[in-house]
């Protein structure tokens, strides 16, 4: 085994190899563990704090890097989205004739007081701040864009800018993808590292390098990007009519670094499943959480680059004087062409944030059901399925659009097809739980969230897949509530799944559970509590819109609704504090965790915890496909995947 | 059911409410079944002492019954839809000989309404190579901002420009939306045949009824009916606009209501900058009448 | 077993072929652009451009060395798969000073289209002018860096063989980036 391990090595010198090769010579004599905090001994051999723990070229330690990562910026992302929550809740109404306007209420804390509105006399800090900023001379930023704590219109389009553009680029995947990929896809596969160590820590660090432009665009004179995170064009072309200058520069500049770090990123995953798998471990036999992140790599890959084209030529338009999307009669310039190339990567990109959690569902539903996944290769298939349907249904983002109406029908039928392998994964899903033995592990109470939300979700997106209907709730708050309940019921439960059901490896302690549990049922119930009424807030409600968005005058019964949703909205976010709290304080305080706490039968747990530097003391050879669980006639009712006996090569061929 | 979906005035509308409703059947039917699913083998197959998995692998037979059928749903339900998105959006299928052309430009954050002139035509076409976006004298045409007004159940025929960001022309009661482009004409049409234009006489949400100008008759007879724009609503009074003064009215006071003018919002459906929400116009449908009055006198001035 | 065993590909070689796919959807994203406006234009160039005429001649020129280089960079990797690493290190710097000499005429034709006022600002015309061909451009360039990379590596006598996955990668890239242009040229120039 270590002979081929080498050998896949020697190829690449070049790669500045060399580093990874020597440390697994080093694992061979390394001690055995004591299990306790594995940060202070998870490499055996002499590493300096910087290269340990900041350009550590572990595949291990950069997936917790990508995790901590996206944690931060999922509470940033949400931050924004509690701001602008507070403004819907309480918007500007202006005066219609017989009825009087009332202006938005100021921000809670950074707000001026109401005391202070009427009497004129400041009462709490924010007034007396209020007071000095309006009577001084130069205009502070806070002046421009929350003038007394009323937020203008400009500086809301950039909070939901931001919120979509971090959550989606700078949360969902550098989690699904750059942490969960990282850390598993090598201990999965029965390897010991990735194929090239280097670019994967240099996928990470131009992530960093992504964030950090893209938190500057706040502080730039005109604010952050405010065309939406689709950042269609003309709108996002010229500074004049969205108010914003460099913030938008920053925005799209931000975005090819990301596109180059993820590109890094899924080569490296690519060579790594294709070329480094154990012994045995057929494609067939792979962990379908691996077969996913095997796709959504192929995906970033073709997806990513179509984005970084577009990017260019807006960056071009702004700064550059060409007109390749502002559609001056003389230029020539086509107004349409950014939607294209946005959404021809843009789907694809939404099946990034989902495909990979459907991976993680799929790893957790078999384990706690105590049953081998129903139906291994067709949900394989399935997936296969939905990659490629991806492709082809872009054009249902732009149905209203001025597209040829033609068109309209065929990306309609695509996209509605999509409904099929997913038809086939969700009812796949209960298949597996049928006749189980079923564990309601906080893990598995996450992976049933995440079905019922993405049938929700999914169910949602046939309306809008049909043309007609489409015209009516296009750019609503229907919209809004599809997005959620896919990206948070969706995405997200499976991350936060994942975190529970994997930190065991990843810091060799238990999350606290009790805690866990509590998380979880908050976030479910205010999950639904914040993006439910949305579906019906739809029929008219405008996504995008500040002040009055009760504008249509069938609307004007639900004004109340905004108001619960943004209270559900600050309950969901207070509650993911618990979250955070639970995940670093268990770092360090949790209960120390055996070798394989939930009997899982794939590589990753055969591995020693805390897993050492090299993953494996010996490269397990594998014998049977990932889910041998209730094998009858076995005594013990899961089967690992390296465990030679009697081996009925069941789902591998 | 689905009752909080805004009234519907087009003769399109109504088809697009009805898959809105089959597809909310179907979902819901899917949703259900599925739930239901999930609840019973959660409980079913909870972990109980000494009972140990079933080992299934799956069951070909079963995913090719619920592949065929969710195939057959959603092919059944494209089918059904061509028709709709064809005739509501492509050219070819749109009614000819309108009785009403306009021309409406979007421009931050206003919609400029343009009626050809007297010789029913546009004089300033911007044709794509000439100035465009720039225009704003119309000639002898008639401009207006922010007011679209159309002869009832008349067929419409739009002209849809941008002349800047890309906005879209938006009207929930007519299930129309359609984005408008710079340096491309965009050809929209509807028309208002599913507006009842039969006097009111239950006065619940006249507003959401879209009643606008309107005359006021009372039950108890020697009240002069009173003429004027029915400007706010509460449940049991209306505000009417009577030559610019505000009276209020009791519902329970009034007998009928004969509308002249239906007035509905057309909100801009596309961010478009800071003014997005603040951009919003008015679809004022008009009795044949009172749409010639209004023309007549606009034409006069 | 067997995944040890049949490896068609090294890892490095299999980076750079699934890179090359990258690259594809890039130049497919931007050729893509340059369709849409093509085809939303009668006559190319516009008339608005009607004077400019780009010099399909010298580019065809061009265009000849640049299939040349990759020819003489596919026989550098066949000499030291042989283990003629004399000959290995005569390709290589025959195939640089072609790469290099094509970017120079390219440099030189800009230089002339813009003193004949074709510039980024001239529509959309001008704009996709420079930014396909301004993208190639920057590839070959990439190419020709890391050729003298693998260049300075064969010098120090690193290749043989069996271990010369360096010029491997380094032919695959540039074979690709010389497969690429021909589509460029007739795109741009002809279509
Ligand atoms: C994780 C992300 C994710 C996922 C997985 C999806 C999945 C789907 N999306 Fe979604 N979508 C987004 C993220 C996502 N979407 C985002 C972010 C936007 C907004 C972008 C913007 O404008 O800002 C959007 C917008 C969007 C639109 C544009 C709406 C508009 O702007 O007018 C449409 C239209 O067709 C659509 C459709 C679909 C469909 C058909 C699916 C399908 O994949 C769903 C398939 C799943 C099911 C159908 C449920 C399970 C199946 C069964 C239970 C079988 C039985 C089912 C039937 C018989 C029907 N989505
Ligand atoms: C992964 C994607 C993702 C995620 C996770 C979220 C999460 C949330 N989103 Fe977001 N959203 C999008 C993707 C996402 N969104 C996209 C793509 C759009 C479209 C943008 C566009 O139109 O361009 C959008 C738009 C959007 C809108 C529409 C804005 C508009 O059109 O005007 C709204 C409105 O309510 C909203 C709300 C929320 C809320 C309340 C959450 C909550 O789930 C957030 C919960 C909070 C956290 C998880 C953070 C953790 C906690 C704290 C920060 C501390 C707690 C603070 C307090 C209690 C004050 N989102
Ligand atoms: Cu115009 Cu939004
Ligand atoms: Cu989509």
């Amino acid at each position: 085994m270590q002979e081929n391990d080498n050998k896949s090595h020697e190829h690449d010198n070049d790669e500045g190899h060399d580093a990874a090769h020597e440390d697994h010579d080093t694992v061979e004599h390394a001690p055995e563990h004591n299990g306790d905090d594995h940060d202070t001994h998870a490499h055996h051999h002499e590493e300096g704090f910087i290269r340990k723990y900041i350009f550590s070229l572990d595949h291990k330690m950069i997936g917790k890097q990508f995790l901590i990562y996206g944690l931060i910026m999922l509470f940033l992302g949400g931050g924004l989205a509690m701001i602008f929550r507070w403004q819907l809740a309480y918007p500007e109404v202006p005066a219609l004739e017989g009825q009087e306007g009332r202006g938005a209420k100021p921000l809670p804390i950074i707000g001026v007081s109401d005391e202070f509105q009427e009497t004129g006399e400041p009462k709490t800090w924010a007034d007396r701040y209020w007071m000095n900023v309006f009577e001084s001379e130069e205009t502070e930023w806070t002046e421009e864009f929350i003038p007394g704590g009323v937020m203008t219109g400009s500086f809301y389009n950039m909070l939901f800018t931001m919120h979509a553009t971090v959550m989606v680029f700078f949360v969902v995947v550098p989690i699904l993808v750059g942490a969960f990929g990282n850390f598993l896809i090598p201990l999965m596969i029965g390897t010991r590292d990735m194929a090239f160590p280097v670019l994967n820590m240099l996928s990470f660090w131009l992530a960093v390098l992504a964030a950090v432009v893209m938190v500057t665009g706040f502080f730039v004179p005109g604010g952050h990007a405010a065309a939406g995170w689709t950042g269609y064009a003309p709108l996002s072309v010229d500074p004049t009519w969205t108010g914003v200058g460099w913030g938008m520069n920053l925005w799209a500049i931000s975005l090819l670094i990301q596109g180059f770090s993820s590109l890094v990123g899924s080569i490296n995953y690519i060579t790594t499943i294709i070329n480094m798998r154990a012994p045995g471990m057929t494609f067939f036999r792979l962990p379908l959480v691996i077969w996913a992140l095997f796709i959504v790599a192929i995906l970033l890959l073709l997806a990513f680059p179509v984005l970084s084209s577009a990017l260019a030529l807006l960056i071009f338009d702004r700064l550059a004087g060409t007109t390749f999307f502002s559609a001056t009669p003389t230029g020539g310039g086509d107004p349409l062409l950014w939607q294209h190339l946005f959404w021809f990567f843009g789907h694809p990109e939404v099946y990034v944030l989902i495909l990979p959690g459907m991976g993680i569902v799929s790893e957790l539903i078999p384990v706690f059901s105590r049953k081998p996944i129903f139906g291994y290769r067709s949900m394989v298939y399935a997936m296969i399925a939905i990659a490629f349907l991806g492709w082809i249904v872009w054009g249902h983002h732009m149905f209203q659009s001025g597209m040829r109406p033609g068109m309209g029908a065929f990306f309609m039928t695509t996209t509605m097809l999509i409904a099929v392998p997913s038809a086939i994964k969700t009812f796949n899903w209960l298949g597996t739980m049928f006749r189980g033995s079923i564990r309601f592990t906080t893990p598995m109470l996450h992976a049933i969230a995440f079905v019922s939300m993405f049938v929700i979700g999914g169910l949602s997106g046939i309306y809008m897949a049909n043309t007609p209907v489409d015209i009516a709730i296009h750019d609503t708050y229907f919209i809004v509530a599809h997005i959620h309940y896919v990206v948070f019921g969706g995405s997200l439960f499976a991350i936060f799944g994942g975190i529970i059901f994997w930190f065991p490896k990843m810091y060799g302690r238990y999350m606290n559970d009790t805690l866990c549990k509590i998380h979880f049922w908050l976030t479910f119930i205010a999950f639904n509590c914040t993006f439910f009424p949305m579906h019906i807030l739809g029929v008219g409600l405008h996504r995008r819109r500040i002040d009055n968005p009760m504008l249509t005058e069938h609307l004007h019964g639900f004004e109340g609704m905004n108001i619960f949703i943004s209270m559900s909205a600050f309950t969901l976010g207070a509650v993911q504090l618990i979250l955070a709290f639970n995940f670093f304080w268990s770092i360090y305080k949790g209960k120390v965790a055996e070798k394989n706490p939930w009997h899982v039968t794939t590589l990753e747990w055969e591995a020693p915890t805390p897993v050492p530097h090299g993953n494996f003391v010996q490269i397990p050879t594998v014998y049977r496909g990932p889910y041998e669980y209730s094998v009858p006639g076995e005594e013990s009712d899961w089967i690992p995947q390296a465990q030679p006996e009697h081996a009925p090569a069941s789902t591998g061929d | 059911m689905l009752r909080w979906l805004p009234i519907n005035i087009s003769s399109f509308g109504q088809g697009v409410d009805n898959l809105f409703t089959l597809i909310y059947w179907i979902t819901l039917v899917v949703f259900v079944l599925v739930m239901a699913t999930l609840v019973i083998f959660l409980i079913k197959y909870r972990h109980r002492e000494g009972v140990r998995a079933e080992y299934i692998e799956g069951s070909t037979k079963l995913e090719i019954i619920w592949t065929a059928a969710t195939t057959i749903i959603v092919f059944g339900l494209a089918m059904l839809s061509f028709p709709q998105w064809n005739n509501i959006k492509s050219p070819s299928e749109f009614p000819e000989n309108p009785d009403v052309v306009v021309e409406v430009r979007a421009k931050q954050f206003n919609w400029k309404m343009i009626h050809p002139g007297p010789d029913n035509e546009f004089n300033t076409d911007p044709g794509l190579d000439k100035e465009l976006g720039t225009v704003d004298d119309p000639g002898d045409d008639l401009k207006k901002l922010d007011e679209l007004h159309v002869p009832v159940h008349k067929v419409v025929h739009v002209r849809l420009l941008s002349e800047d960001v890309i906005h879209s022309f938006f009207v929930p009661e007519l299930r129309l939306k359609q984005d408008a482009l710079p340096n491309r004409y965009i050809p929209v049409w509807f028309d208002t045949n599913a507006l009842d234009v039969s006097p009111l006489t239950d006065f619940e949400d006249v507003r959401k009824k879209g009643c606008f100008t309107g005359t006021l008759t009372f039950t108890d007879a020697n009240t002069p009916s009173v003429t004027g724009n029915i400007v706010y609503e509460t449940d049991d009074a209306l505000t009417v606009n009577v030559d610019d003064e505000l009276n209020i009215y009791n519902k329970s006071d009034v007998k009928q209501l004969d509308i002249t003018v239906w007035r509905f919002e057309i909100p801009c459906a596309e961010l478009c900058g800071l003014g997005h929400s603040t951009m919003v116009g008015y679809l004022y449908v008009h009795t044949q009448e009172s749409y010639d009055e209004w023309l007549a006198e606009e034409m006069s001035n | 077993m067997e995944i040890a065993e049949n490896r068609p590909f090294s890892n490095a070689k299999l980076g750079v072929l699934i890179l090359l796919g990258a690259e594809t959807m890039l130049f497919a994203g931007l050729i893509g652009a340059f369709l849409v406006y093509r085809m939303g234009n009668v006559t190319w160039p516009p008339l608005s451009h009607a004077d400019i005429q780009l010099p399909r001649l010298v580019t065809g020129i061009n265009t000849g060395l640049l299939i040349i280089s990759g020819f003489t960079m596919f026989q550098a990797l066949r000499s030291i798969q042989q283990d003629k690493v004399k000959y290995l290190r005569y390709y290589l710097l025959f195939t640089g000073a072609l790469g290099l000499l094509f970017l120079v005429i390219q440099g030189s034709e800009w230089i002339q289209l813009i003193g004949k006022g074709l510039t980024l600002h001239s529509g959309v015309y001008g704009a996709t002018f420079y930014v396909l061909i301004g993208c190639h451009a920057v590839h070959v360039f990439g190419a020709v860096i890391w050729l003298t990379i693998v260049i300075g590596m064969s010098l120090a006598g690193r290749f043989s063989s069996e271990n010369h996955t360096g010029v491997e990668t380094c032919t695959i890239y540039w074979i690709y980036v010389v497969a690429l242009w021909p589509v460029l040229y007739y795109l741009v120039y002809f279509a």
